[in-house]
């Protein structure tokens, strides 16, 4: 994970590793990471390893996904709205509503995060936003434990 | 290499176009390589770049509203939202 010192009690499978993120499920709970392992995720793999998560959502009955994004610097708004607009509405519909988040410790990222979503959530205004159980958290383990 | 049989000069001929042929490929990977880190050094300088603009544009907002508010308070045209 993105803290080596992170002591978690859950065990975590990996599922798929790409060059910049990886994907793991918790051993005996509907929950899914995925974990930014590099400054940036460029869209393609973007959308291949969400795409990979949806199978997963499938195949074991996920509800909850944590997105550790912690070794991340920059955010990309085109990858934000395809995120938000097409694959969380239809990961919605799969049963997937629970979303925690572990954001960087840097003010810029999170604040354009926070102005990204508002802006996307102006521009969709029937999006299953409000809906959704979001949190945002500071460890791993806080996030699959909540 | 005067007094090398046509057969042995074939063999080195063959040798020496096989070190080509892995040189070529050595350095087609490592091109590759490199393209593919610049073009994730471009997408990801050009994600920066998107999101700074967000940040700056949010706090040139941010400052205009600022400036009302601060001409609110000065005229006394204002009300509490306590």
């Amino acid at each position: 994970m993105s803290n080596p010192d992170e002591q978690l009690k859950d065990k975590l499978i990996l599922h798929s590793e790409e060059k910049h993120a990886k994907v793991s499920y918790v051993d005996g709970k509907s929950v899914a990471i995925v974990e930014a392992t590099s400054s940036y995720i460029p869209i393609d793999e973007f959308k291949k390893i969400f795409t990979s998560i949806g199978k997963l959502v499938n195949e074991k009955r996920i509800t909850k996904l944590v997105f550790d994004k912690r070794a991340l610097t920059v955010f990309h708004q085109p990858s934000m709205e395809w995120y938000f607009t097409e694959w969380k509405e239809e990961m919605f519909h799969k049963g997937l509503k629970t979303h925690r988040k572990i954001l960087p410790d840097n003010k810029v990222f999170k604040q354009s995060v926070k102005i990204g979503r508002e802006k996307i959530k102006e521009e969709n205004p029937t999006l299953k936003f409000n809906e959704m159980d979001i949190q945002y958290k500071d460890t791993l383990q806080e996030a699959i434990d909540s | 290499m005067a007094n090398m049989t046509e057969e042995e000069l074939k063999i080195e001929v063959k040798v020496a176009q096989e070190e080509v042929r892995l040189i070529k490929s050595k350095f087609d990977f490592q091109v590759s390589e490199l393209k593919e880190e610049v073009s994730f050094l471009k997408e990801k300088l050009m994600a920066q770049q998107d999101m700074l603009k967000i940040a700056i544009d949010y706090a040139t907002k941010l400052s205009a509203e600022l400036k009302i508010f601060k001409k609110r308070i000065d005229s006394g045209n204002f009300q509490s939202t306590h």
